[in-house]
């Protein structure tokens, strides 16, 4: 994770504790659907965490950690979309499959803080959705848009 | 204690879902991360509501929820859709399909508790 120890995060909130020199709260278990990942929550470096906003946050914060891979892989389905369209060479699985991809990054960005990149991925998404040919140049306006957006 | 079973195929979603229910309500949650894997669950664990994503891969969610409508063990536990689709249509089609309520992503976690307990008449 990029950005500051304190990055104010959009909307929620959120204050970036994992980077202020006293280590990240930590994410053991399993995403299997078999239960909610184990959090270690390790508090802002003055004793651990006790309102129950703070925990959230907290723990959020250590999930966005780990679900960086995901995004970036999201994001890279996204270029190869973006490189087919160029090339006139965007299939509509191709194109449905991009859509998927932008839906689910605006069902989850604005929950990790980060609004802009909801915004972003909702727009990509219902130009996908709309029927037509796709502009191209916007498509990679837009994805590289949402890419900058976020601290990856 | 509350007792939560959240239905979602992204994990992202189900664990700060189920993170922001337990840590800031305090309710107990139990997931499954597909509508047949959420019908199992909750005939086996009988919870007192069902927070489900409504485009899931195989059966999305109000097919889900017209199955288990179908089970007379769990046609009675309210469900709570969480959809991204933000067009009117879509959220009229979802209200009129019987559920408690309809929450949209992304949700705020800090809230989500609240609003699903206000959607549910939970004081």
């Amino acid at each position: 994770m990029n950005g500051s120890g304190s990055d104010l995060r959009h909307g929620l909130g959120f204050v970036r504790n994992g980077s202020n020199g006293h280590g990240p709260a930590k994410l053991n278990g399993s995403s299997n659907g078999h239960g909610p990942a184990k959090v270690q929550v390790n508090g802002n470096g003055h004793g651990p965490a006790t309102r129950p906003g703070d925990v959230a946050r907290e723990l959020i914060s250590a999930l966005w950690e780990r679900s960086v891979p995901l995004i970036s892989d999201r994001l890279n389905g996204l270029d190869i979309a973006c490189e087919a369209a160029v090339v006139g060479r965007l299939s509509p699985i191709m194109r449905r499959g991009a859509m998927d991809t932008a839906h689910k990054l605006a069902g989850s960005l604005g929950m990790f803080g980060y609004p802009r990149g909801t915004e972003l991925a909702r727009e990509i998404e219902q130009m996908l959705e709309d029927g037509g040919v796709v502009d191209a140049g916007l498509l990679r306006e837009l994805v590289l848009e949402l890419r900058a957006s976020l601290p990856l | 204690m509350r007792r939560i079973l959240i239905i979602d195929d992204e994990d992202d979603i189900r664990e700060v879902a189920a993170l922001s229910l337990e840590s800031v309500a305090g309710w107990s949650v139990m997931t499954a991360c597909s509508g047949a894997e959420g019908i199992v669950a909750a005939h086996a664990e009988q919870p007192d509501a069902i927070l489900m994503d409504v485009m899931m891969p195989s059966m999305d969610g109000p097919t889900t929820f017209r199955e288990m409508q179908r089970s007379p063990e769990i046609a009675n536990i309210p469900v709570v859709l969480l959809t991204a689709k933000v067009q009117g249509v879509d959220q009229r089609r979802f209200a009129g399909l019987g559920v408690a309520g309809v929450l949209f992503k992304p949700f705020d976690p800090l809230t989500l508790a609240h609003q699903m307990a206000a959607t549910l008449g939970w004081s």
